[in-house]
């Protein structure tokens, strides 16, 4: 859709309409605030706020803010949130007041907990489904692989989310890709989620305050990628008292500190992260070596009750080291600059500058090759949420990102290298956004959340594009029966800022809930997304050779649609919850690439890529015990995720003949059963159990001889799948003096990852034994068992 | 703290070690097999210093993954043609699925058509001869030592 609407006069038409509204509610107070932990002063994401006398329920926004209006009047406020002690407060309203609020953790106690039966149970009567919070403490929970819990795994063991397989970076939702995730982290786009294989995330447990994964029925305020969206905020730092948070584990360590710089007004917290198997690997003579580090850092300064700056920067780095004859490196950079502002005590609005760069580079010894890629963006955002009245809150703003795309600068290896330095044609581009949505509670029972979205992506030079015969990159031979790259015509010079293409799209998003009783709910929702930048990867799993492209006039924007039913039970007092959704989307523009395409060192992708469409179904479950000694959940999805990409014309088959087949990351099966059990003080126990279908993969159906060399056959793309993946995690938490609340408060955490050694499949490859030469079928398997040790320290 | 420590040592020594190791092993999967397909192995190849009218042109079929023989074909009629339309004929030393020709002519520069006719079946295909590119020197190094040096004419 091309449709021209300035977004920056629907931006000043809604600010018409909300200074309207504003004006309209005069007789009545206004009551806001900020809710936090008392131990640590973060402020506190989703909160439940219930005020029975009005009937309003409302959460704090991802600043920990609330506000609402009401007639002047005594109230009781009652304020609950997992993991926390309820509050319950008279406050009587005169005039405008700010209230701010601190949460005392009840983590540690053990027997269960009392929840209020009058609470609003925010899961059930929110329109918010196809979601997933995730705190802190949940995660730090399960079992620490290596020592450290980490963020990616946790949210691996939830419904309706995969991973393409050992050591791949990334995930994959609802049978979306792994470039489908817009990750966020304290809103800056984060490129690359992993460390170490896939072994460890980038994201410092220590210092993630929360996080929520978004599966579907995905607000107006997000948007530029189909799949999900994975949004992280990390802790202010302690703004009354200095801390420090360390781990010393086998393969890494962590040190965090944090404390005021003035107190209650500005804080700061410093978490860095580090490997050093590569030390020790060294020592034993051992030629390959991994290391990674990070380093996560936060400021905030608070003016004033209306005003609240924050800087975050967040540096990592991976080192891969095979012998020198193979290195791999890669690394995040993110630096942002946030300022929070209140209107009126019922405007909350964030404006945020944020840069980011994702750097990777690749060294082969036997090719001669140094291959260096880089993604930079410059972003700028502008969110406000209008807290119009107690049934209605808008969200609107803009956001814009400038790209600027380095596909690939060659190098010689060293000076014994034959390979020509060369430097791949740069790509910019310029993303644009406008949205506005309301959250609206229509009745006691309904509530609706619905709103538009308009995004604008122009490709811009300096660049030299090619010009194609019929304005076709790829050729069907009809004699070969292949399709080829096609040979460029000639070439058309953009300069600086020039447009080379522009497209728009609308994005309706709408989200219903309806609940049948305080206990129970169904929900539904529609929404649109669309997607200008691409990961192109020839292979299942994110790899180093990975390319981040933008669209063009070949590689056109993916449209996804997605709709999705779901029913949401609480029982027993919100003991358990049970969480059943079926969604269905289908997605247009889905690109896949020709047999035998070659992406390393190519200028022109769209020689190798041709177009088609995707679509993906399923059924996810999930039953949470949220309170006790014993917490966890299980979930289950089926799914099946399949793409289509027929021929151009009636002369062409297409790939797989046009027919659908399974996409990359299909898989029919996904069971995860995660527990933590808090036996005593001193001892708690965590464990995880999965399980997924095997990947999908193309087997050969056959071979024949030629030039005396055994070549395989391969059968149809996507027709098989390597053996189910499963495996179980297990780890014990021993904190010898559990009282201690002060001072130097140590714990040990043991580990084993893979408890029984299943050598998960991760490819299959097909070729001659060595020795023998008869045709074999190997399996490739990254992680076995895995043992390990960390010493956790905090005072 | 003594089992402690032990427990410590030896998830050290695993840990590292098992850490950057992948495994690889030889597994056994079913695989299913295709119907055949004809496999038309033809090379022109002269053999410097040779007159190179000796050729050989190979069919089989395609086999299923893990069988140990590739079938011959038989009862094709081979023929390559050169531009001057001379037809040198293919025939197979029976049984083996291996069309030899005695009287082959290369000629640098020229372009052959070949042509397969089995069971009702025509399969063309023409190339030009191009020659290799004259090889100088072959180094083979390891480490720091030259270990061979191979000259060619």
């Amino acid at each position: 859709m091309k449709i021209r609407i300035q977004p920056f006069l629907l931006l000043f038409l809604l600010f018409l309409f909300a200074f309207v509204f504003h004006t309209y509610s005069q007789e009545k107070v206004t009551l806001s605030g900020t809710i936090s932990n008392k131990s640590n002063t973060e402020t506190l994401i989703g909160v439940n706020i219930y005020i029975p006398e009005a009937k309003i329920g409302m959460t704090t926004n991802s600043y920990g803010f609330y506000t609402t209006t009401l007639p002047k009047g005594t109230y009781t406020i009652i304020i609950s949130y997992v993991g926390f002690d309820n509050i319950e407060e008279t406050i009587t309203l005169t005039e405008n007041t700010k209230r701010n609020f601190g949460m005392t953790e009840n983590s540690k106690t053990l027997g269960e907990v009392v929840i209020k039966t009058n609470t609003t149970k925010e899961n059930i009567r929110k329109p918010e489904m196809s979601t997933n919070k995730l705190s802190i403490a949940t995660i730090k929970k399960m079992p620490a692989v290596m020592g450290e819990v980490d963020v990616l795994k946790s949210i691996l063991q939830l419904p309706g989310v995969t991973n393409a397989q050992e050591g791949a970076s990334g995930f994959n939702v609802r049978g979306g890709s792994v470039d489908g995730n817009l990750v966020l982290l304290d809103e800056a786009v984060v490129y690359n989620t992993s460390h170490l294989f896939g072994f460890f995330s980038v994201f410092n447990a220590d210092v993630i305050k929360d996080l929520k994964l978004y599966k579907g029925g995905i607000p107006a305020n997000f948007g530029g990628r189909i799949s999900s969206v994975l949004d992280i905020y990390q802790k202010e730092g302690n703004n009354k008292e200095f801390h420090v948070n360390g781990g010393i584990g086998l393969v890494s360590s962590r040190l965090l500190v944090e404390g005021p710089i003035v107190k209650d007004k500005s804080s700061f917290v410093v978490a860095g992260r580090g490997s050093y198997a590569h030390l020790f690997l060294k020592m034993a003579n051992e030629p390959n070596s991994a290391n990674f580090y990070d380093l996560n850092t936060k400021f905030n300064y608070k003016f004033n009750d209306k005003n609240n700056v924050f800087v975050s920067g967040y540096f990592g780095n991976d080192n891969l080291n095979f012998n020198n004859s193979f290195i791999n490196t890669y690394g995040n950079k993110l630096l942002n600059l946030r300022w929070n502002h209140i209107f009126s005590d019922n405007i909350f609005s964030n404006a945020s500058a944020i840069y980011s760069d994702y750097d990777y580079r690749i060294k082969v010894k036997s090719a001669g090759l140094d291959w260096k890629a880089e993604v930079k963006n410059y972003n700028f955002k502008y969110d406000f949420k209008h807290y119009v009245s107690n049934n209605l809150t808008l969200n609107y703003g803009v956001n814009s990102i400038y790209y600027d795309f380095n596909p690939g600068t060659i190098r010689p290896f060293d000076a014994s290298s034959a390979v020509n330095p060369d430097q791949l044609a740069k790509k910019y581009a310029f993303e644009n956004a406008a949205y506005i949505s309301a959250e609206q509670k229509l009745s006691e029972k309904l509530s609706l959340n619905y709103g538009l979205r308009y995004s604008n992506f122009q490709r811009l030079g300096a660049q030299e594009v090619y010009t194609y015969a019929n304005n076709l990159p790829v050729v069907y031979n009809k004699e070969l029966h292949i399709y080829e790259e096609a040979k460029p015509t000639g070439t058309i010079n953009y300069l600086k800022n020039k447009k080379i293409a522009s497209f728009g799209n609308l994005e309706p998003r709408l989200a219903i809930a309806y609940s049948l009783n305080n206990d129970q709910s169904i929900k539904a929702s529609y929404n649109r997304m669309s997607q200008y930048v691409h990961l192109i990867s020839n292979t299942a799993s994110a790899s180093p050779l990975d390319i981040w492209a933008p669209s063009d006039q070949y590689l056109k924007p993916e449209i996804l649609d997605q709709v999705a039913l779901g029913y949401f039970h609480n029982f027993k007092d919100d003991k358990y919850s049970l969480e059943v959704e079926t969604f269905y989307k289908k997605i247009k523009n889905k690109a896949d690439y020709i047999d035998g395409a070659d992406l390393l060192g190519i200028d022109a992708i769209e020689s190798v890529l041709l177009n088609g469409e995707g679509r993906a179904y399923g059924l996810e479950m999930m039953l949470k015990k949220n309170t006790g000694k014993l917490t966890g959940w299980v979930s289950y999805t089926l799914s099946k995720a399949q793409q289509r990409t027929p021929g151009r014309n009636a002369d062409e088959p297409g790939i797989n003949n046009g027919e659908w087949y399974r996409a990359n990351y299909d898989k029919l099966h996904n069971l995860s059963v995660t527990g933590a059990y808090a036996v005593s003080p001193k001892w708690s126990f965590g464990a995880i159990l999965t399980f997924q279908s095997g990947k999908a993969a193309t087997f050969p159906d056959g071979k024949y001889l030629y030039q005396g060399v055994n070549v395989a056959s391969y059968g149809e793309r996507n027709g098989n799948s390597l053996a189910a993946y499963h495996r179980i995690d297990v780890s014990a938490t021993y904190t010898p003096k559990p009282d201690k609340k002060k001072g130097w408060q140590g714990e040990w955490n043991f580990s084993i990852y893979n408890l029984y050694n299943r050598n998960n499949a991760a490819s299959y490859s097909f070729r001659q034994n060595e020795d023998t030469g008869t045709s074999e079928t190997r399996r490739v398997s990254i992680f076995g068992i895995v043992p390990s040790v960390t010493y956790n320290v905090k005072f | 703290m003594k089992l402690l420590q032990k427990f410590i040592i030896l998830t050290i020594g695993l840990s590292v070690a098992l850490f950057v190791t992948g495994c690889e092993k030889a597994i056994n999967v079913p695989l299913k097999t295709a119907s055949p397909r004809l496999v038309i192995d033809a090379s022109i190849d002269w053999v410097k210093n040779t007159a190179g009218n000796e050729q050989k042109i190979v069919l089989s079929t395609t086999t299923g993954y893990y069988s140990s023989e590739f079938p011959s074909v038989s009862g094709a009629v081979v023929t390559v043609t050169n531009p001057s339309n001379t037809v040198f004929n293919f025939v197979e030393t029976p049984g083996t699925g291996q069309y030899v020709c005695h009287n082959f002519l290369p000629v640098i520069g020229q372009a052959y058509n070949l042509k397969i006719v089995l069971n009702g079946e025509t399969y063309t295909a023409s190339e030009t001869f191009t020659p290799v590119p004259k090889i100088g020197i072959i180094l083979i190094r390891t480490t720091k030592e030259v270990k061979w040096v191979m000259k060619l004419k």
